[in-house]
């Protein structure tokens, strides 16, 4: 929501309270909006602890708590802006991340897709470390995690913030990692050989037994039950997606 | 084509489901604007809204076939809160599920 700020409802979600701990950050002066404002647009916790959360703002960056929101701190180390002075390139807030996940199993590895660069961690967001090498694009928004697979990972490149935000040369293609960002494959079977849609933020989602979807800004919904091996379009003509997930089996 | 999932789409006119059987149903959520809509066991819940209808978050308790607005305290400057629950922001987070 804009501007940036984390609610939560202890009723059902009938009515909601501001959790002041994130709103009145110390760092909050630094914050500035993005290109599409000041906006909190990830919220991540931990399934054995629900006091423990991540929210990722642009611009500001990665915050934490493990208090249920009382107090935050930045995770951001290693994460870059390209925007700013090269001194200034690693601040501690101000960073423009545009999407985190957090992989399954013990431990707290991340992926972070960011304005800048796509990022893993190992340590819940203390330390981030570029695993941008071998995609052709450092700019981009969703990212998924395998829900069985904390190695595996599928990301969206576009070519780039003032180029038009989509894919490099408009080919399309989900790139996946098996090796926690070490390598990357491009998985293009069955997308469209051109294409200038976008992926949007929310808009890429994985499920277990190797089901994965994304939606486009065009208003497609693309599908694979096979990791990304090969894509079926399964609708066309919706309006813009924003938001694609996977709803619990009933 | 049909996939084995219930599919959950946010878009920039409400949200749509695409179920298992290749089905496709809404506009749901008055076809407002959706950043994110999940499910969380039986529920499903929506986070959005624009500068007309103003933020909201839907929740439908019948697998989306009917969906309840709220939109009671999600503006600024109200009372601190505790403890766990459901977390809203532009995204939408379940900590029960």
């Amino acid at each position: 929501m804009k501007p940036a700020n984390i609610f939560i409802s202890r009723d059902n979600g009938e009515s909601w309270s501001l959790v002041e701990g994130l709103a009145h950050h110390p760092s909050r002066p630094q914050w500035m909006p993005g290109g599409a404002g000041l906006t909190l647009h990830t919220i991540l916790h931990d399934p054995d602890a629900s006091e423990r959360l991540w929210v990722g703002v642009s611009t500001a960056g990665v915050f934490f708590t493990e208090d249920g929101g009382q107090t935050w701190v930045p995770r951001n180390r290693g994460t870059r802006m390209d925007y700013a002075p090269p001194e200034h390139s690693y601040p501690e807030v101000g960073q423009c991340v545009h999407n985190l996940v957090r992989a399954p199993g013990a431990g707290d590895v991340l992926y972070q897709q960011n304005h800048c660069g796509m990022y893993r961690s190992d340590d819940g967001g203390q330390a981030w470390v570029s695993i941008e090498d071998g995609l052709p694009s450092s700019f981009g928004f969703p990212v998924a995690v395998d829900p069985g697979d904390p190695d595996t990972a599928w990301y969206f490149p576009l070519n780039g913030d003032s180029k038009g935000r989509f894919p490099p040369e408009a080919r399309p293609a989900v790139w996946r990692t098996r090796d926690r960002g070490a390598s990357w494959q491009p998985l293009r079977n069955g997308l469209p050989e051109r294409a200038h849609f976008t992926v949007l933020r929310q808009a890429m989602c994985a499920a277990p037994g190797g089901a994965l979807y994304f939606g486009t800004n065009t208003g497609s919904l693309f599908s694979s039950q096979n990791a990304g091996d090969s894509w079926d379009e399964s609708l066309r003509h919706l309006p813009t997606i924003l938001s694609v997930e996977v709803a619990p089996e009933a | 084509m049909a996939n084995p999932h219930c599919i959950l789409i946010g878009t920039t006119k409400g949200v749509f489901l695409h179920d298992a059987t290749g089905g496709l149903s809404g506009p749901h959520c008055d076809g407002a604007p959706i950043n994110h809509v999940i499910g969380d066991g039986e529920q499903l819940w929506a986070a959005g809204g624009d500068d007309w209808l103003g933020r909201g978050v839907w929740r439908s308790d019948d697998r989306g076939a009917s969906w309840t607005r709220f939109d009671a305290g999600l503006s600024l400057g109200v009372p601190r809160s505790k403890g766990s629950g459901h977390w809203a922001a532009r995204a939408m987070r379940s900590t029960s599920g």
